[in-house]
């Protein structure tokens, strides 16, 4: 395509241009908007590319009451003849230069749009060793140009972690990091396990079922990515076990059709928790993580409750134990009655979910599981497992969160008692883990005294999971809600639309250009803002399709 | 306005040929070169001439135009001062 141009280098005395500053008036026919990328020939024959941040309309009035007396003394019907001298201005953030040169521009350098592979080279997509599809760029003047993620900043072990911001109800921020994730199974189907929590409606329990209702834009958005419209393959499902028959042993929302299809297909299954899988590690101090403990004395019970032996208790026998604990002068000294008494109280209605069972209670029709089991045998490349979590209230949803990713951790670390064998041992070590979890703020919520069970396990994994492979992809409505260090440690950020509120109380937007800010609060349904480790610019917008597995609406 | 004159706008045109001396010139004429320069009032250079009121914003253009090629001020008054540097000498 050849290069047009749409403008000149203006650099005035007020205004110069600078090492990472351009400004340009551009032809009047010409239409532009910020993140549009342009290319503007420099000395020693080079050529930098710069990308738009913001753009004014200039004129040569010095003053509102000059535009008021042009209009005949304030006559708004008035017209005039001749057009007042005016211009747009646009001002652009040097991205790099092809000869690295950092001088500044000069004044009239020509402004030409970039084409894709000038972007791409802009960008810093073009040297990614390890791509991973993750959108396109749609320019001004009709130019769709693909992004890739870099997978070494994604997985590890350059960089790792992902988070997406953005108000709900647009479906943009679980159907981008259903993208994503569908991106990496398409892209490095042997290297990867995911595991997805389903935590609102039934949007993730069919991933691998296509959806009917794809049509063929989406299907050549999706190939112009690079890839296949097609859902997950090999993805098992475990859902919260229930005493009902009726549903299959669960009290999952997931159709009824639906769900009976994995049945047959044996790929679902249904979690419970038996006394042992609760005594063990920091299992049951995430069962009550958002109790306040200013006192520690629920940490004094459970270190107590931990020296049990839970192998053979059944929920009964256990609450027995701890109702004894609550009798005068049962306990002793150093946790107090009112302190077993209050735990008791928690206790009984925190564990009255049928989730809360026996192994002795396991029967192959109920197609139960313990996560410690189930996880162990389904942690393969390639698989994907989707945990709903739906029907749960918080502070269970909190325990599962809890428990696979504390087991997860547990076993990447090595633990024996987690995995016995030395050889899947091994094979796990290789195995990158993606975890993806919806409302991290409920989990990983930003509070003064931290410490909290579950949000100290999800730092370990943003803090140390790059290393060992496991990679938190999280999404939030609000950013401001979540943890800071959880927030830093993300290599790759996404910015759906939120509301000013947001962008003025939360302080990852102060950076960005004031232009860009009003942006994202009214970017439209499928477009986000992109950061990521190895862009040479800090934010882009990109497009990406839409999902194309099956969403069912629920019971 | 410091001056009440001030938006009235001269305009002089000679009488060329032998007609337009002996009767004076077409009204018609005159009255569509008055409308087009009562046209021109919309857009002035308010505020940013002194003569604003009286200056029509094409004129202004032009001149602004020109004088962008003008050499500065300082440039143009060192001329004088170097030659009477020299006569002095």
């Amino acid at each position: 395509m050849a290069s047009e141009l749409i403008g000149r280098v203006t650099a005035t005395e007020s205004r110069p241009t600078t090492c990472d500053t351009v400004r340009f008036w551009v032809e009047d026919r010409v239409v532009i908007r910020p993140f549009d990328i342009v290319k503007i020939p420099h000395i020693a024959d080079s050529e930098t590319f710069a990308i738009i941040q913001d753009l004014s309309f200039v004129t040569d009035s010095p003053g509102y009451l000059g535009s008021y007396v042009s209009a005949d003394f304030g006559d708004v019907n008035a017209t005039p003849m001749n057009r007042r001298l005016g211009t747009t201005v646009a001002e652009a953030r040097i991205l790099c230069n092809t000869k690295n040169i950092e001088m500044p521009i000069r004044e009239g350098a020509a402004v030409e749009w970039a084409n894709a592979d000038n972007i791409r080279f802009a960008l810093g997509i073009d040297a990614i060793k390890a791509p991973i599809p993750a959108g396109w760029i749609e320019t001004s003047n009709h130019q769709s140009v693909a992004v890739d993620l870099d997978a070494r900043y994604v997985l590890g072990p350059e960089g790792a972690h992902l988070n997406i911001a953005g108000i709900s109800g647009l479906a943009t921020k679980t159907s981008y990091a259903m993208f994503l994730m569908n991106s990496l199974h398409q892209k490095m189907k042997d290297a990867v396990t995911m595991i997805i929590f389903n935590v609102k409606g039934g949007d993730l329990l069919a991933l691998d079922q296509p959806d009917p209702a794809l049509d063929n834009e989406t299907r050549v958005q999706w190939q112009k990515c690079g890839l296949q419209p097609v859902p997950f393959s090999d993805v098992v499902y475990f859902y919260p076990f229930a005493k009902r028959q009726s549903n299959f042993f669960t009290n999952s929302h997931n159709p009824h059709d639906v769900l009976e299809r994995q049945v047959e297909a044996s790929k679902a299954f249904n979690y419970f928790y038996d006394v042992a899988t609760c005594l063990r590690g920091k299992t049951l101090p995430v069962l009550f993580s958002d109790i306040d403990d200013a006192t520690s004395s629920m940490d004094s019970i459970f270190a107590k409750l931990g020296e049990l032996d839970g192998t053979n208790m059944t929920w009964e026998s256990f609450r027995d134990f701890v109702k004894k604990q609550t009798e005068r002068g049962a306990s002793d000294k150093d946790i107090t009655v009112q302190s077993w008494r209050k735990f008791w109280r928690l206790l009984q209605t925190r564990t009255e979910s049928d989730l809360f069972t026996e192994r002795s209670s396991v029967k192959p029709d109920k197609r139960q599981v313990l996560f410690s089991e189930g996880l162990k045998e389904h942690l393969r490349p390639g698989r994907v497992i989707v945990v709903d979590i739906e029907p749960l209230p918080d502070y269970l949803q909190a325990l599962v969160v809890g428990e696979v990713v504390q087991f997860l951790y547990a076993c990447k670390l090595g633990d024996p008692d987690c995995m016995e064998d030395e050889d899947d041992r091994r094979n796990l070590a290789k195995l990158k883990i993606v975890i993806f979890a919806d409302e991290l703020n409920k989990y990983a919520p930003k509070l003064e005294s931290g410490g909290r069970a579950l949000t100290s396990s999800l730092l370990d994994i943003t803090e140390r999971g790059r290393s060992l492979g496991m990679v938190l992809f999280g999404a939030e409505q609000f950013r401001s809600g979540v943890h800071d260090r959880i927030l830093g440690n993300c290599s790759t950020n996404i910015y759906g639309r939120t509301n000013p509120v947001e962008t003025a109380k939360c302080p990852d937007y102060r950076y960005f250009p004031d232009a860009y800010k009003s942006i994202v609060t009214r970017v439209p349904q499928g477009d986000l803002l992109l950061q990521h480790a190895i862009f040479k610019t800090a934010l882009i917008r990109v497009k990406f399709p839409r999902p194309c597995y099956f969403q069912p609406k629920g019971n | 306005m410091s001056n009440p004159l001030q938006g009235v706008i001269k305009v002089e045109r000679y009488a060329i040929d032998a007609a337009e001396i002996d009767q004076g010139l077409d009204g018609g004429r005159i009255d569509v070169i008055s409308q087009h320069l009562m046209r021109e009032r919309n857009v002035t250079p308010f505020q940013a001439d002194l003569r604003w009121a009286a200056h029509l914003y094409p004129v202004f253009a032009a001149e602004t135009f020109l004088k962008t090629s003008f050499r500065s001020d300082a440039h143009f008054m060192a001329l004088f001062s170097n030659r009477e540097d020299a006569n002095g000498k």
